[in-house]
């Protein structure tokens, strides 16, 4: 490894970090200066500093992880839960052995949520379309095995069936998605742990 | 097999230091770095990952040179769980010696 100076450490950590929130990266930028200024204080060199304090690039990654995990337990969103999984995945621990199976089963918890909204908005327009007046009955008919409904009552009933089984899928989907996010939480912070004390 | 056993047990020693005394990142390392070879870098993942989970607050205190310094100070939370972890240790240890000293 290159043997970094206190100024090029700060300048590689504040260049890795540069997709954080700013109050943040400036919080973490700060608590390194001090570090840097206690040791020197102590009487050590910058560069025997910014050695012991290992490649700015793999303590960035840690950074970023935890603070995606920080992100996910305030607020449980999709969005939260793919800078979950991306900042794990992009802790280089996840084999390709590991990676495949993690990306299939990202991608079905993914088109499981297309099709649970799917199925809501379908039974809602079921539903709508039961409501005589509403001009629609015209252009959705539904069939059940080879029985065309026109009762009104039948369609809405179908409409509600529709929706609740969107729903279900919903709300299991959640939950699948909920722990699969406990087990990356998990697995990150086990390599954390195994990382440190490997300067 | 020495250094696998330091690094399960580095977050326990960081809360023991934490209860004697209020502490700095640096002190909290030039404290365990003799007996536990941590690797300094990561006492601030370490700090933060305790932050967030309430086990430890912090606090800045003025200094006469240059910008104020953080301390870190040891919550309820984080003495309760010292306090489980190191009940853990001590029955761990006794397992180990009881099968090792037969």
């Amino acid at each position: 490894m290159m043997t970094m100076n206190r100024e090029q450490f700060l300048k590689t950590l504040k260049q890795e970090l540069r997709a954080m929130p700013e109050r943040e990266r400036n919080e973490i930028l700060a608590d390194y200066e001090e570090y840097f200024r206690d040791a020197l204080a102590a009487g050590r060199t910058e560069e025997d500093v910014a050695r012991s304090l290992g490649a700015p690039r793999q303590l960035a990654r840690e950074l970023r992880a935890e603070a995606s995990i920080k992100g996910w337990e305030e607020k449980r969103s999709l969005g939260n839960f793919a800078r979950l999984f991306l900042s794990v995945a992009g802790l280089g621990l996840v084999n390709l052995m590991l990676l495949l199976p993690l990306l299939i089963l990202v991608t079905l918890l993914l088109s499981f949520f297309v099709a649970a909204f799917a199925l809501i908005a379908a039974g809602a327009g079921l539903v709508l379309a039961s409501i005589p007046g509403m001009g629609l009955a015209g252009f959705i008919t539904v069939d059940v095995a080879g029985v065309e409904l026109i009762e009104p009552l039948a369609i809405a009933l179908a409409g509600v069936g529709v929706f609740c089984s969107g729903l279900v899928w919903f709300l299991f989907d959640a939950w699948v998605t909920k722990w699969v996010a406990v087990g990356l939480v998990k697995y990150a912070r086990l390599n954390f742990r195994l990382l440190r004390g490997e300067a | 097999m020495k250094t696998q056993l330091k690094k399960g047990v580095l977050e326990m020693c960081v809360l023991a230091v934490l209860e004697r005394h209020d502490s700095y990142a640096y002190e909290i390392v030039s404290t365990l770095a003799d007996s536990v070879e941590m690797s300094e870098g990561t006492i601030y993942p370490l700090m933060r990952r305790l932050q967030s989970d309430g086990l430890v607050s912090t606090y800045l205190v003025e200094s006469d040179a240059g910008p104020p310094r953080k301390y870190y100070r040891l919550e309820v939370k984080g003495a309760e769980m010292l306090g489980q972890m190191k009940q853990e240790w001590g029955s761990f240890l006794e397992e180990v010696n009881r099968i090792v000293q037969g």
